[in-house]
């Protein structure tokens, strides 16, 4: 329903160009979106790059790769990050929480769960002073001690107590697909968010994350507007039959199974224009940033 | 709420054993609620029946089955009636479910006729069970896949089965839908949500134990969906070899030697009082080999015995 908006959103304000294309949709929306003027901006995740230096060195390095931002960690030094971003002139469009993984905000452990919600509230909070319009958040782990059914319960409740601030603060919360066994059906997802009934509560849809199960052209159309920042990242399902499931991620950016033209026009269906951040392997230098931005670039015009 | 109520039912029933157990409410569930006999009766899926038995009649299966001691025998739809039952009635076995495995995965199809033949075929399982005396049969949802997109078939798989609800009713066959590898049903709740969106008694679940343990814990998946499963497909699961050789090498693991916390689930299916087939699918290939067909029937039926005692 979102992508028939979206084009509908699209057909009123380029009527001009109607005359000129085909008149069914599909090849309307493949051939004629001009495809190297997405408007995307490249970012990318700050944790992934591991190449050695301070902070401003790093990011002075992601800016000469081609990069427009990062995507730093929450509880990083404020102050030393904000003077890297206004030296190299790079945005920070987006914070990763910093603690989802160690505290559960579905933990059966109430302490735990407060933790938590301590510490997307500092996520927000860092998220308002970079400038940037949402934090990456990972609402919930399932695993054996924590049922699904409770980490839906519970972490909708988590989230609950921060919206509060989040809509103060005017930073929303985007969720992310991650290997947390949990929301594992598009639909559960778009639902999750939507019970909510919050602008402040959106998508960071993470695009590798969803092969091993699933196809991200199927998931991109039923999130739709939710989504709010994407991750870029490839995996292989050749190398998760023959190797391992976790070797699936041991591969290069269109190297892996990634249908990035289809994934790219389910992007333009929905209308999606924004930050497309990369979280991938390889950003261990200069030249290896150079090679993601490079690989990025090939992606977005595909 | 399950779990109070059924520890609530304990307690009235057992309550002279109270003094043994510690106080501790999990101690009492896990250590001495605990029938080691369990109302399970014991089946064997046909599709999985050794290799080197091909060449065996129904009726030389049903007998391996028995003298192993299975109860039951889980054969596919479309087969001939008279046959079976022959088989059924001299090898002295029931027939457990049915499994609709090739037409119900038509259900999410592109073509619409196709998706009809699914449901057709769904109508004739039903009508197979009924003259088998089963009391379900085994139903895929469709299969998501490139071309056939998650929400679609949501919706058109709910479409379809909607057509054989009622002839279920009216023969009294529940339809019991599979969580199988076919990229759809992934969460337990979408699961349930699923069936209850039938608003029909005659449409359930089917569980398999060793599916979801690549995205999942069993014992959850029996808590959440409960009542709704009709029957059980046993089945072992390796995370290990899932990590170290690959997605599809976690099934070629033996019973008892893999991930599945069988005393867990055991108490999951405690809780929710579940009482009905426990039917293996011996997914492993290699346990297969190097062993006849009669020794491997009773190695199963003894890793499934140890099992429903855990």
């Amino acid at each position: 329903m979102n992508a028939s908006f979206s084009r509908r959103d699209f057909l009123k304000t380029s009527g001009g160009a109607l005359a000129l294309v085909s008149l069914s949709p599909a090849a309307f929306a493949q051939e004629k979106t001009p495809a190297k003027k997405r408007g995307f901006k490249k970012g990318i995740m700050f944790a992934t790059v591991n190449m050695k230096g301070s902070v401003l060195e790093k990011f002075k390095a992601i800016k000469e790769a081609g990069f427009d931002g990062i995507e730093p960690m929450s509880h990083m030094d404020v102050n030393e990050v904000l003077a890297a971003r206004d030296e190299t002139g790079l945005e920070i469009p987006s914070v990763c929480c910093g603690t989802h993984w160690k505290e559960n905000l579905a933990s059966p452990n109430p302490a735990e769960r407060d933790r938590g919600l301590e510490g997307l509230k500092h996520s927000l909070r860092d998220a308002k002073k970079y400038g940037a319009t949402s934090v990456l958040f990972v609402p919930a782990t399932v695993n054996k001690d924590v049922s699904y059914d409770a980490a839906y319960e519970r972490s909708q409740e988590g989230i609950r107590k921060a919206i509060p601030l989040a809509e103060e603060l005017g930073v929303k919360i985007a969720i992310e697909n991650v290997w947390n066994n949990f929301l594992l059906s598009p639909m559960e997802a778009a639902r999750y968010v939507d019970e909510f009934k919050s602008p402040f509560v959106g998508w960071h849809f993470d695009i590798g994350n969803i092969l091993r199960y699933g196809w991200p052209e199927q998931w991109i159309p039923v999130l739709g507007q939710r989504i709010l920042k994407l991750h870029i990242k490839e995996y292989s399902r050749e190398k998760m039959q023959s190797a391992g499931l976790w070797k699936g991620f041991d591969v290069k950016l269109l190297e892996g199974d990634n249908n990035w033209p289809a994934i790219m026009k389910s992007l333009d269906e929905i209308n999606y224009r924004g930050w497309a951040i990369a979280e991938q392997a390889g950003a261990n230098s200069l030249k290896g940033l150079k090679d993601l931005s490079d690989r990025m670039d090939r992606i977005l015009a595909s | 709420m399950k779990t109070n109520s059924n520890r609530r039912e304990f307690l009235k029933i057992g309550s002279s054993a109270l003094a043994l157990a510690a106080l501790v409410p999990g101690g009492i569930a896990a250590d001495v609620a605990l029938p080691k006999k369990r109302a399970l009766k014991k089946g064997f899926m046909m599709a999985t029946f050794p290799s080197g038995a091909t060449k065996m009649t129904w009726l030389e299966k049903f007998k391996l089955l028995k003298e192993a001691g299975f109860d039951g025998a889980e054969p596919p739809s479309h087969l001939d009636h008279k046959e079976i039952l022959k088989a059924r009635d001299e090898a002295g076995l029931e027939i457990a479910s049915v499994v609709c495995g090739t037409h119900s995965r038509w259900m999410s199809e592109p073509a619409a006729s196709r998706r009809t033949q699914g449901s057709e075929g769904l109508m004739q399982a039903v009508r197979d069970a009924k003259a088998f005396g089963a009391k379900s049969v085994l139903c895929v949802a469709g299969v998501v896949n490139e071309k056939m997109p998650y929400a679609q078939t949501y919706e058109w798989t709910q479409e379809e089965i909607r057509k054989a609800i009622p002839l279920a009713e009216e023969l009294g066959v529940k339809i019991a839908i599979e969580n199988v590898w076919n990229n759809f049903q992934l969460s337990p709740l979408e699961a349930a949500r699923y069936v209850d969106e039938f608003k029909s008694s005659a449409v359930g679940w089917h569980f398999d134990i060793g599916n979801v343990m690549s995205i999942g814990w069993s014992e959850q998946w029996i808590r959440i969906l409960g009542k709704r499963i009709q029957a059980l497909h046993i089945k072992e699961f390796s995370r290990e070899k899932m990590n170290k050789e690959g997605l599809r090498q976690g099934f070629a693991v033996e019973y008892l030697a893999g991930d599945n916390d069988w005393p867990a689930i055991m108490r999951a299916l405690d809780e929710i009082g579940y009482k009905g087939w426990a039917i293996v699918e011996p997914a492993c290939g290699p346990c297969k080999e190097g062993i006849s067909p009669e020794e491997f029937v009773k190695k199963v039926s003894g890793q499934l015995d140890k099992i429903l005692a855990s």
